[in-house]
C-alpha cells in the first residue's frame, strides 16, 4: 500500500461522521432501532446544547430522523437512523477497520530512501 | 487507535444491553419470591393465614414497584428500543422460559424426580445470558453453575428433591436462592451500568 493510497483513503473518510461526537452519536444509533435524547446525552455525555446541533447536523444530512412525541404532558425527543445513515455509519467503521489493519504494516516513504544504520559516509 | 475504538465499543455494547442492565427491576421480583417463600416456610404468619389476598396484594405491591423502577430508569437515564431482530427474541424468549419453567415444574413434582427440572431450565437462561456477553455479563456464569448445582445435587442426597421443586409445599430453598441470584445479579447489572456512564463522564 503506498503512502499517497493511505492518505488518500483517510481523506475520502465522512468528515461529517468522523467528529467524534458525531461519530459517538451515530455509534449508540447503528446499536438500536432508536433511542432518546437523554440515553445518547448519557452515553455520550455531551451537553444538551451540544447534542442538539450535532444531531440538527446529522439530521440535515438526512443521517438520522428526529421524532418529538409527548408522554402525557412530558416531551420526548426520539432519534433513529435512516437508510442512508444505517449505511453510512457501516461504510464508516469498515473504513476504519481498512486503515488499521492497513497502517499497522504501513512504513513511510522517507524511511523506505533513507540508507541502513552503518552505510551513512561523512564527507571528508 | 485501540483507544478510540475502544470507547466506541463500549458505547455500542451499553446501548445493546441497555434493557438486560436495568438491575433494580429485579428487586420487585426477588421481594415477591422471598415472599411466597415465607408463606410456604409457614414463617410469615399473617401472610400464611389471609393468603389468597396477601399473595395478590405482594404481587401487586411488586407490580407497582417494577413500574416506578422503569420510570426511575426512563428519568434518569433515557429509553432504547433494541434492533427488531433482538427485540422479537427479548419478547419471545421469556415466554418461552415460563412455559418450559411451568411445564417443568409440574413434570418434577407429579413425577417425583430426583433432581430439579426447572433449576436446569433456569441454569440454562442464566449461561445464555452469560453467553450475551462474556466479560459484561461474567457474573451470570457464577450463578449458572450455582443453580445447576442446585438442581442435581438433590441426587446425591444433600437436600430432599422437594425443596429444589418450583412448586409443592416444601419448595422453599429454590426460591429463596432464586430471589438472592436475581436480587444480587440485578445490583451488579444496575452497578455496571451506572460505572460505565460515569466512566465515559469521567474519560469525556
Amino acid at each position: 500500500m503506498s503512502e499517497s493510497n493511505i492518505f488518500k483513503k483517510i481523506s475520502d473518510l465522512n468528515r461529517t461522521l468522523h467528529e467524534p461526537s458525531r461519530l459517538a452519536i451515530m455509534t449508540v444509533l447503528s446499536s438500536c432501532k432508536s433511542a432518546d435524547f437523554l440515553f445518547i446525552q448519557r452515553v455520550t455525555t455531551l451537553s444538551k446544547g451540544n447534542l442538539s446541533s450535532h444531531l440538527s447536523r446529522l439530521e440535515k444530512e438526512e443521517l438520522v430522523k428526529i421524532q418529538k412525541t409527548y408522554e402525557g404532558k412530558k416531551p420526548v425527543t426520539i432519534i433513529s437512523l435512516t437508510k442512508a445513515g444505517k449505511k453510512a455509519i457501516e461504510n464508516h467503521w469498515n473504513q476504519l477497520e481498512e486503515l488499521k489493519k492497513q497502517s499497522s504494516d504501513w512504513e513511510p516513504e522517507f524511511e523506505k530512501k533513507m540508507p541502513g544504520p552503518g552505510t551513512l559516509r561523512l564527507k571528508t | 487507535m485501540t483507544s478510540f475504538t475502544a470507547r466506541f465499543e463500549q458505547i455500542s455494547i451499553i446501548t445493546r444491553l441497555y434493557g438486560k442492565l436495568l438491575g433494580l427491576k429485579m428487586i420487585p421480583v426477588a421481594i415477591y419470591l422471598f415472599g411466597i417463600a415465607l408463606y410456604r416456610s409457614e414463617l410469615w404468619y399473617w401472610f400464611t393465614i389471609w393468603n389468597p389476598v396477601s399473595t395478590f396484594g405482594l404481587l401487586l405491591l411488586c407490580a407497582a414497584g417494577y413500574v416506578a423502577i422503569d420510570k426511575y430508569y426512563k428519568r434518569n437515564f433515557g429509553r432504547v428500543t433494541s434492533n427488531s431482530s433482538e427485540h422479537l427474541i427479548e419478547w419471545m424468549l421469556p415466554g418461552f422460559f415460563v412455559v418450559s419453567l411451568i411445564a417443568c415444574g409440574y413434570i418434577e413434582f407429579y413425577a417425583a424426580l430426583p433432581l430439579s427440572l426447572s433449576c436446569l431450565v433456569i441454569s440454562v437462561l442464566l449461561f445464555y445470558f452469560y453467553r450475551e456477553n462474556r466479560t459484561f455479563r461474567f457474573h451470570y456464569l457464577v450463578w449458572s453453575a450455582i443453580v445447576f448445582l442446585m438442581a442435581i445435587l438433590s441426587i446425591f442426597g444433600v437436600y430432599s428433591p422437594s425443596q429444589v421443586y418450583l412448586m409443592g409445599p416444601d419448595a422453599q430453598i429454590s426460591l429463596i436462592v432464586l430471589g438472592v441470584i436475581l436480587l444480587t445479579a440485578g445490583l451488579i447489572d444496575h452497578s455496571k451500568l451506572v460505572q460505565t456512564i460515569s466512566a465515559n463522564t469521567e474519560a469525556a
